[in-house]
């Protein structure tokens, strides 16, 4: 075999280890999507303490990542929003105590005081930097990447 | 609980009592999409107009296994409501994407047979700066010139190039290819928010369409208190939409 053939197989090689590689890790990546999506599903978004979870959204714009967060009916004034690390914790009172009569799962009525939740972030998030707007019940904060 | 009962595939249509509706007459198909818009509109003009749960669709391959209890009556997943010239599909959960075109054809073929002329659907169309947005604007997709001239004249747009992804793409072809009247309207919403405000929008259009007052004012007061309640159906429709590849909507069409 010349020289230049075993370099040929060699490359060729490299080249079916990268793809194997690539189709090992998003098969990873998938599998992972699904084990969390299934673990958000089964944790309900509210606990019978009177907590809600607020639904939250993450987008990645470029220089900056912008988080929208979701508060229906929060007291705008009591919106706690503290950053640690790479994590977002929330708290925010409701303007008043909401009561349901047909809520799934409590076989009665329930009602709610406060949301609380944790966002974790990709990046470790620098507090001076961040900049935080609320509108209508919704939270949006501006993370850049630098 | 069945007067009657049809089969299509997998998916079960029951009837809980006789009805019938009188032309011209309107099909509204709710299912979850972005910002669970088409749902929360339906379930206040179910409620607006006094619609009666008349049956419901069922699945034990395409829907996870539920029972909705209703007023201590057990319903369907997917139910059906009605009164004299509406026939309204209504669901909160998503079937699986493989089972959409199924599930479509079982919806037109049973509106076609009670005798709906028209299909209305309302969803939103998910833009990145609904933050920002105070005024809302509808967009619609039509085969009906009669429909698209209502539609001019209460300042919808039309919606002339771009993608649909999700059940309401299904509906829309499937309708296409059954030549019923059909049309879609698109007010701009959250994705991944519950967003009644939007909501409200389709519902004043889609009350000119079809001749009824809807008020949509309670909509409008109650907003928050529907975003609170609609949180976990928000939050199980994303991986749904997620499967079925909702970013399309955002790439543009590269020639035409």
């Amino acid at each position: 075999m010349s020289e230049d053939e075993f370099k040929k197989i060699i490359r060729k090689w490299k080249e079916i280890r990268e793809s194997v590689k690539e189709l090992i890790d998003e098969e990873i990546k998938r599998i992972n999507e699904e084990v969390q999506g299934v673990k958000s599903l089964i944790q309900p978004s509210w606990s019978s303490d009177g907590v809600l979870k607020p639904l939250y959204t993450l987008k990645d714009a470029g220089n900056e990542y912008i988080v929208y967060i979701d508060l229906p009916r929060a007291d705008e004034g009591s919106i706690k929003v503290e950053f640690v690390n790479n994590r977002i914790i929330l708290k925010a009172s409701l303007k008043k105590e909401v009561r349901f009569k047909d809520w799934s799962g409590v076989g009665s009525e329930t009602s709610f005081r406060e949301y609380q939740g944790v966002i974790e972030l990709p990046i470790k998030i620098d507090p001076r930097k961040v900049k935080v707007r609320t509108k209508k019940g919704i939270v949006e904060i501006r993370i850049p990447k630098q | 609980m069945s007067y009657r009962e049809e089969f299509y595939g997998d998916f079960k249509i029951v009837e809980y009592e006789p009805y019938k509706v009188k032309e011209p007459s309107f099909g509204i198909v709710a299912l979850p999409d972005t910002g669970l818009v088409g749902v929360i509109g339906a379930g206040h003009m179910v409620k607006s107009l006094n619609l009666k749960e008349v049956g419901g669709i069922d699945s034990y391959s395409y829907l996870p296994p539920i029972a909705v209890i209703s007023k201590k009556s057990i319903r369907l997943p997917i139910r059906i409501f009605a009164n004299e010239n509406i026939v309204s599909v209504y669901s909160e959960f998503m079937p699986s994407a493989p089972s959409l075109p199924i599930l479509a054809k079982a919806i037109l073929d049973y509106l076609e047979r009670r005798g709906v002329n028209t299909l209305v659907m309302s969803s939103g169309l998910a833009v990145q700066n609904r933050f920002e947005l105070e005024k809302l604007r509808t967009f619609y997709i039509t085969n009906s010139s009669e429909i698209e001239k209502i539609l001019e004249g209460v300042g919808a747009l039309p919606f002339e190039n771009g993608y649909l992804v999700g059940p309401y793409a299904v509906m829309i072809k499937e309708a296409f290819r059954y030549r019923m009247n059909v049309v879609l309207l698109l007010t701009e919403a959250f994705l991944e928010f519950p967003d009644p405000e939007a909501s409200a929008r389709n519902l004043e259009i889609l009350s000119r369409l079809i001749g009824k007052e809807i008020d949509v004012k309670e909509l409008i007061e109650q907003a928050e208190i529907i975003r609170i309640k609609a949180r976990d159906a928000m939050k199980a429709t994303m991986p749904n939409l997620s499967k079925m590849r909702k970013d399309y909507e955002l790439s543009t069409p590269l020639n035409i």
